[in-house]
């Protein structure tokens, strides 16, 4: 009878004590999550004017074209791509005079000037009618982290034809940034 | 004679152990929050708590939050957000009052109350993130708050 108690009592404690470790305290998690978002932004200097001498089949002297890129990426991103194109340049009195010189004539060289091609002439950037710049290979987490990279190129105009009628020409060099 | 000696065992050892055992049932839970990093401190969100509770007599009960483990981003990104960047009610997680609360040395207490029998009770602190790093590394980063709810 006592070996009775007593087995009673351990079944009753045990099972108390299993009791009170399932319910109390409750614990739980819950997620919490921040972002960080990516940037990437792309801008050009302006380019000084280019003299185009009566009759001249090139501008008088190539000028720089400073294009600044600036990122912040994630680690998935693998390059980022920094391209250039030119549009037509419309004279100042278009209502007068029909010339125009054409967005072929905007020549770039990415090597001080010993080679020069035409800027609208090859793709990239996810877009035609431009020339890659510069392509950024992302492999550390350097490369991606809060970068400002400034590529410098020449520009100059080419192929004028000789009877241009003398004006001010404006035309718009467009840049991109593009990452993958 | 042998009956009562064991009945008095019994009584004895029911009121050695912790007054939790009283505790029926009680869960705890809550939202997940999601901040921008766009600015420091980040604009407070509200964590809704829940707390449901089936008690057999009137107990206190207190509701607790800590975080162990900074959040991380993705593998092979150094940068984390520590747990003393993430402010409830505008203290930092992980440092609290610097006395143990709900049993947890370094938990914030959000609330102390007494119940009785069946109910739960919502607890709505604020939550933000200050103080993190300007250096993180453009990635999206996860931790987890440890909810503790206990009665006694």
């Amino acid at each position: 009878m006592k070996k009775a108690a007593s087995v009673l009592l351990a079944v009753v404690v045990l099972g108390v004590a299993q009791v009170a470790m399932a319910q109390n305290p409750a614990v739980n998690t819950t997620t919490i999550r921040a972002v960080k978002a990516e940037s990437l932004s792309i801008s050009a200097a302006v380019v000084p004017d280019f003299a185009i001498n009566a009759g001249g089949a090139e501008s008088t002297q190539a000028e720089n074209l400073a294009i600044t890129t600036i990122w912040n990426l994630t680690p998935s991103r693998s390059k980022v791509d920094v391209c250039a194109g030119a549009s037509n340049l419309v004279p100042a009195s278009a209502l007068t005079n029909p010339d125009t010189i054409s967005a072929s004539a905007v020549q770039i060289s990415k090597d001080s000037g010993s080679s020069w091609a035409t800027l609208n002439a090859g793709a990239g950037c996810n877009t035609s009618n431009v020339t890659v710049v510069n392509t950024y290979n992302l492999t550390a987490q350097t490369d991606r982290k809060s970068q400002t990279k400034v590529d410098t190129v020449q520009l100059k105009l080419a192929g004028l034809p000789a009877n241009l009628q003398a004006d001010e020409y404006t035309g718009t060099v467009t840049v991109y940034a593009y990452v993958q | 004679m042998r009956h009562a000696i064991a009945a008095v065992c019994l009584g004895v050892l029911m009121c050695a152990l912790p007054k939790p055992a009283c505790a029926q049932s009680l869960t705890i839970s809550a939202n997940q929050l999601m901040f921008l990093l766009n600015q420091d401190p980040t604009p407070p969100q509200t964590l809704t708590i829940t707390t449901t509770w089936q008690q057999a007599s009137s107990d206190q009960l207190r509701v607790c939050l800590y975080m162990t483990e900074p959040m991380v981003g993705s593998p092979g990104n150094p940068t984390v957000i520590s747990a003393t960047s993430v402010q409830v009610n505008g203290i930092a997680l992980g440092v609290g009052n610097g006395k143990p609360q709900c049993g947890v040395h370094g938990a914030q207490l959000i609330s102390n109350t007494v119940v009785n029998g069946v109910g739960s009770r919502t607890d709505t602190p604020s939550v933000r993130l200050a103080g993190y790093p300007t250096t993180l590394e453009v990635d999206t980063y996860t931790g987890s708050i440890n909810l503790v709810a206990i009665a006694y």
